[in-house]
C-alpha cells in the first residue's frame, strides 16, 4: 500500500475518531449539568461532522461514515451509564477533536501544517486517556485500602470513554510515523 | 579600529568584505573558500579601520581548521567590532553562530544579509531583534549595497548594550564556579573557557594542562550536568544554546505560511497557536492537576491509616500514633505522651499525607518543564504579561510560585527592572503555593469529592485573573514603567529522563518535608498548649484557651461565613500554610467532624480567603530581604488581606442569595 493511501485512510478513520470524541465530550459536559440528555440532537451533530472534515460533495464512503458514526453514537447513547458528568474532560475531549479536526484537510492532502494539528489533537487524547486509565488503577487501589477492616463487595468497573478511545487513538498515528513523506505548502 | 567579519559559510561575507573595503575578491558558492585571512581598510568620518575576514564556520568548536582560526583570531587579536553576517533566509539555523560569538565579545554588529529573499519567507522584526540581543541588527542585501551605510556607520557609532546568553540555572551555576577559578588565575574572557572546559574542548582542556585543580572541577561539573540533563555534554551544551537561538527566532520572526518539518517545529505550531495555544494549556493544567489528586488519593489513604488507624464498624483500629501513645504513657506523664503523639506527631502525620500531593506535582511539574512545555507556555504567556506591565520572563517566577513563594520572590532577581520585580514580588503571593495547595486539597477533599480538581482548577484559574488584572493596574499606577525586552529559549521537545524529573522533583519537595520537621512542628507545639490549657478542660474545648480565642474573633468572620475555628487556624496559617490542617485537626478532631461544622459555601469561602490572604512568614522575611524595603512588606501583606476579605465577602455574599451550597 502506497503511503498517501495509508494517509489517506488514517485521515478517514481518525475523522470517526474526532467524531467518537466530540460526542463524548458534548455528552461529558451536558451530563454534569442535565440528567437526560436529548440524543436526537447529538447524534445529528455526530454523524454531521465527519462531513465538514473531508469534502463538500457526499460520495458513498462519507455516507459509511455517517451511518458508522449514526450507529456508533446510538450505540453509546444506550449504555449511557458509562459515560460520567465532567466539565473538564469535556473540554479536553473536545479540545483535542477539534484539533484533530482542524488538522483533517491538510493532512489528506500530504501538508506538515495540517499534521502539526493531527498529531497534536491526537497526543493530547493518548495523553488524557492514559491519565484516565491511571486515576482508574489508582481508585481501585484506594478502593481497596478503604476496605482495610471492613468487608466490602468488589470493585464495580465502569469503562469510561477514555478507555475505549485509548484502544481507538493508536490506529490513527500513521501519518507521524510516515511524517518524512509530507511535504511543505507551496508557498512556505 | 579592528573589525573582524564573521558568519557561517556562503552567507555573503566576502561581498560585504567588498563592499566595505573596496577589496576585490573571488565569491564562490563552496563552502571554506575563504580558509585564508583575508584583509582590507576602509574610512569613515575619518577614522581608518583595518577589516578581516574570517573564515566561514557554522560554530566555534575546535573541531575544524576554519573555526580555530576564527575563534582564536577572536580571542588573540580582540577585534574592536565583530560583524555575524547572517543568512537571514536561513535565520534560525545562522543564530547558532552567533550565540557562540555572544561568549566571546560584547561588541557584535548583526548583518541580516539577503534580507530580500528573507522577506519571502518571513517577517522580521529588526528593531526587536535589536532590542533583545542589545546589539546593532542592520539588515543588509550586499549584492546590491543595500544597508553597507548603515553597517558602516553602526561600526563605529553603534551602541553595544549586549545581553548575557544564559544557560539553564543548574548549568550556570556549575559555570560560574569554574569561571571564579579562572578569574583567580587572572586570565581573559574567563566564562568563555569555563564553558569551554566544561564542554571538553581540547585546545582549552591543553591550554589548563597544568591547572589540575580547574581540571578536575571542569570534569566534575561536566559529569553532573550530563547526569542531570542525560546525555554528553556536546549534545546538551549545543542544545542549550539552539533553544537560545529557537527562542529568539520565535520572537523576532513570524513565518508566511507556516509549515514544519521537526516534530518541535509541528508541536510549536499548534501549542503556540492564537487560538488553540491557551486551551491546551489550560487542558494540560487540568490534566496534570487531576493526575496529582486522584493518583495521590490511595498514597494519602495508606499514610493516614498508618498514623491515625481508622473507626470501623467493629470498633477502632489503632494508627502508629495510637501506639505510640500507650506505649510512652507507660513510662512518661500522660500529658508529655499526649503532647508528643497528639500535638507534634498528629501534626507532622497531617502533613505527610499531602506529601504524595506534593511529590507528584512536582513530579509533573518537572516533566513538563523536562519536556521543554515549560518554556512554551512562558513564550505564550508573553502577550499576557506583557499587558500586565511584565517581560515574558514574569511568567517563571508566577509559575515558581506554584511550588513555593520563596524561591519564586527570589527568582525575581532575573527581571532587571527594579519596578518590574517590585511588580512581580507583589503579585507572587497571589499565585498560590504548594502549601496552599495542601489545604485546598485537604477541603476539597471533605466538601467536593466528586468535583475537587474542577474546585482547584476554579481556584486556581481566579488567581491567574486576579493576577493579570492586578498586575495591569499596578502597571499603570504605582509601578509604572518601562518593560525589558529578553529571548525566551525555546528547547526542542524531548523525552525528559527519570534521572532529571528525579533530580528536579526532589530538589522542590525536599523544602516541604524539611519544613514539616521545623516550623511545623514548633506551630503544632503552640497550638497543642493552647488546645490543652489550661489545665484540667477538655483538648480543644470551648474552655481551652483555644475555645476561647475562637470565641472572641467569631463576629470577625460573620459576613465571610468563616466559623472561629476556621479564623484560628488562618491565623496559625501564618506560621504556615499547611498548619491550617494540623488546627482544624486539633480544633475538629476529624474530618466527619470538619465536613458537619461548614457548609460547602463556608467552605468555599474559606477556600477564597486562603487562596489571596497573607503569605507565610518565610515568604514575608524574603520579601523584605529582596525588597529591602518594610514598607513594600505591609503593602503585600495588606494587598493580600483586602483582596481575601473582598473574595469571601462576595462569594459568600453572592451563595447565600442565590441559595447555592447552603
Amino acid at each position: 500500500m502506497k503511503v498517501e493511501d495509508g494517509v489517506k485512510l488514517s485521515v478517514i478513520y481518525a475523522s470517526f475518531l474526532s467524531a467518537l470524541t466530540l460526542y463524548f465530550g458534548i455528552y461529558e459536559i451536558l451530563k454534569y449539568f442535565i440528567s437526560s440528555i436529548p440524543y436526537l440532537f447529538l447524534i445529528t451533530l455526530t454523524a454531521l461532522y465527519p462531513l465538514l472534515s473531508l469534502r463538500k460533495k457526499l460520495n458513498s464512503l462519507d455516507i459509511f461514515l455517517i451511518i458508522l458514526a449514526f450507529l456508533g453514537a446510538l450505540g453509546i447513547a444506550i449504555s449511557d451509564t458509562y459515560i460520567p458528568g465532567d466539565v473538564m474532560g469535556g473540554f479536553v475531549l473536545i479540545l483535542s477533536s477539534s484539533l484533530i479536526f482542524a488538522g483533517l484537510k491538510d493532512t489528506y492532502s500530504m501538508l506538515y501544517s495540517g499534521l502539526s494539528f493531527y498529531i497534536v489533537g491526537l497526543f493530547l487524547l493518548l495523553g488524557d486517556a492514559v491519565i484516565e486509565v491511571t486515576i482508574i488503577l489508582a481508585e481501585v487501589t484506594d478502593y481497596y485500602i478503604n476496605c482495610i477492616g471492613e468487608s466490602c463487595a468488589g470493585y464495580v468497573f465502569l469503562l469510561r470513554p477514555e478507555i475505549i478511545l485509548l484502544i481507538l487513538t493508536p490506529f490513527a498515528l500513521y501519518p507521524f510515523f510516515k511524517r518524512t513523506h509530507f511535504r511543505r505548502r507551496e508557498n512556505d | 579600529m579592528l573589525v573582524a567579519i564573521a558568519g557561517n559559510p556562503n552567507t555573503g561575507k566576502s561581498t560585504i568584505f567588498n563592499e566595505l573595503t573596496g577589496a576585490h575578491q573571488h565569491i564562490g558558492n563552496w563552502p571554506g573558500v575563504t580558509v585564508e585571512k583575508k584583509e582590507g581598510e576602509m574610512s569613515f568620518e575619518g577614522e581608518r579601520i583595518r577589516v578581516v575576514d574570517l573564515p566561514g564556520t557554522y560554530s566555534l568548536t575546535a573541531y575544524s581548521l576554519e573555526e580555530r582560526i576564527a575563534r582564536n583570531f577572536i580571542i588573540e587579536e580582540k577585534p574592536d567590532v565583530i560583524i555575524d553576517v547572517i543568512d537571514s533566509s536561513n535565520l534560525e539555523r545562522n543564530l547558532y553562530l552567533l550565540t557562540e560569538l555572544m561568549e566571546l565579545s560584547d561588541r557584535i554588529v548583526v548583518a541580516l544579509n539577503m534580507f530580500d529573499e528573507a522577506k519571502r519567507k518571513y517577517k522580521i522584526d529588526v528593531n526587536k531583534m535589536s532590542q533583545l540581543l542589545g546589539i546593532p541588527v542592520i539588515p543588509t542585501v550586499a549584492t546590491r549595497g543595500f544597508g553597507i551605510s548603515d553597517l558602516q556607520k553602526v561600526i563605529v557609532k553603534g551602541e553595544f548594550k549586549i545581553k548575557k546568553f544564559e544557560y539553564p540555572s543548574d548549568v550556570e551555576e556549575r559555570i560560574k564556579k569554574i569561571e571564579n577559578e579562572i578569574e583567580e588565575m587572572g586570565l581573559k574572557n574567563a566564562r568563555w573557557h569555563a564553558i569551554k572546559l566544561i564542554e571538553n574542548d581540547v585546545d582549552v582542556i591543553s591550554k589548563f594542562r597544568n591547572e589540575k585543580k580547574i581540571l578536575h572541577l571542569a570534569e566534575h561539573m561536566r559529569h553532573e550536568i550530563e547526569d542531570i540533563y542525560g546525555g554528553d555534554i556536546e549534545t546538551l551544551m549545543t542544545s542549550f544554546r539552539y533553544s537560545f537561538a529557537h527562542g529568539l527566532f520565535h520572537e523576532v520572526a513570524e513565518r508566511i505560511n507556516v509549515g514544519g518539518v521537526t516534530i518541535t517545529d509541528m508541536i510549536d505550531y499548534v501549542v503556540a497557536h492564537k487560538i488553540f495555544g491557551i486551551p491546551i494549556f489550560l487542558a494540560v493544567m487540568y490534566l496534570a492537576f487531576n493526575f496529582v489528586f486522584l493518583v495521590a488519593a490511595p498514597f494519602q489513604d495508606i499514610i493516614d491509616f498508618a498514623f491515625n488507624g481508622k473507626d470501623v464498624a467493629g470498633g477502632h483500629i489503632n494508627g502508629l500514633i495510637d501506639i505510640s501513645y500507650m506505649w510512652m504513657s507507660s513510662f512518661l506523664p500522660q500529658w508529655a505522651s499526649s503532647l508528643i503523639n497528639y500535638g507534634i506527631l498528629r501534626g507532622l502525620a497531617a502533613v505527610l499525607t499531602f506529601t504524595p500531593i506534593i511529590m507528584l506535582l512536582f513530579l509533573v511539574l518537572s516533566i513538563l518543564e523536562d519536556s521543554g512545555y515549560l518554556a512554551r507556555v512562558a513564550f505564550l504567556m508573553d502577550r499576557i504579561t506583557r499587558k500586565m506591565g511584565l517581560e515574558g520572563r514574569g511568567i517563571i517566577p508566577l509559575m515558581l510560585g506554584f511550588g513555593c513563594n520563596v524561591p519564586a520572590v527570589m527568582a525575581t532577581r532575573a527581571l532587571k527592572n527594579e519596578k518590574e520585580r517590585k511588580l512581580s514580588m507583589a503579585l507572587n503571593p497571589l499565585v498560590p503555593c504548594g502549601a496552599r495547595i495542601q489545604v485546598f486539597a485537604f477541603i476539597t477533599s471533605i466538601f467536593f469529592t466528586n468535583n475537587q480538581a474542577l474546585v482547584l482548577w476554579s481556584l486556581l484559574i481566579l488567581s491567574m485573573i486576579v493576577v493579570f488584572v492586578m498586575g495591569f493596574i499596578y502597571s499603570r499606577t504605582i509601578f509604572k514603567g518601562e518593560g525589558e525586552p529578553f529571548v525566551m529559549e525555546l528547547p526542542p521537545y524531548r523525552v525528559p529522563t527519570l534521572k532529571g524529573i528525579t533530580v528536579h522533583m526532589w530538589e522542590k519537595s525536599e523544602g516541604f518535608l524539611r519544613k514539616a520537621g521545623t516550623i511545623i512542628v514548633g506551630a503544632a507545639t503552640i497550638i497543642w498548649f493552647l488546645a490543652a490549657l489550661p489545665w484540667g478542660v477538655k483538648y480543644g474545648s470551648p474552655q481551652s484557651y483555644i475555645g476561647q480565642i475562637a470565641f472572641l474573633i467569631a463576629p470577625a468572620g460573620k459576613y465571610l461565613g468563616l466559623t472561629p475555628q476556621a479564623i484560628i487556624a488562618l491565623i496559625f496559617g501564618f506560621f504556615a500554610k499547611e498548619v491550617v490542617i494540623d488546627v482544624l485537626f486539633v480544633l475538629y478532631g476529624t474530618k466527619g467532624a470538619i465536613a458537619i461544622a461548614m457548609t460547602p459555601l463556608q467552605a468555599y469561602s474559606f477556600l477564597l480567603f486562603i487562596l489571596f490572604y497573607t503569605p507565610c512568614v518565610a515568604t514575608l522575611a524574603t520579601i523584605y530581604e529582596e525588597a529591602k524595603s518594610l514598607k513594600f512588606v505591609t503593602f503585600v501583606v495588606l494587598e493580600g488581606l483586602l483582596l481575601a476579605i473582598v473574595f469571601s465577602f462576595a462569594a459568600y455574599t453572592i451563595g447565600l442569595a442565590l441559595g447555592v451550597g447552603t
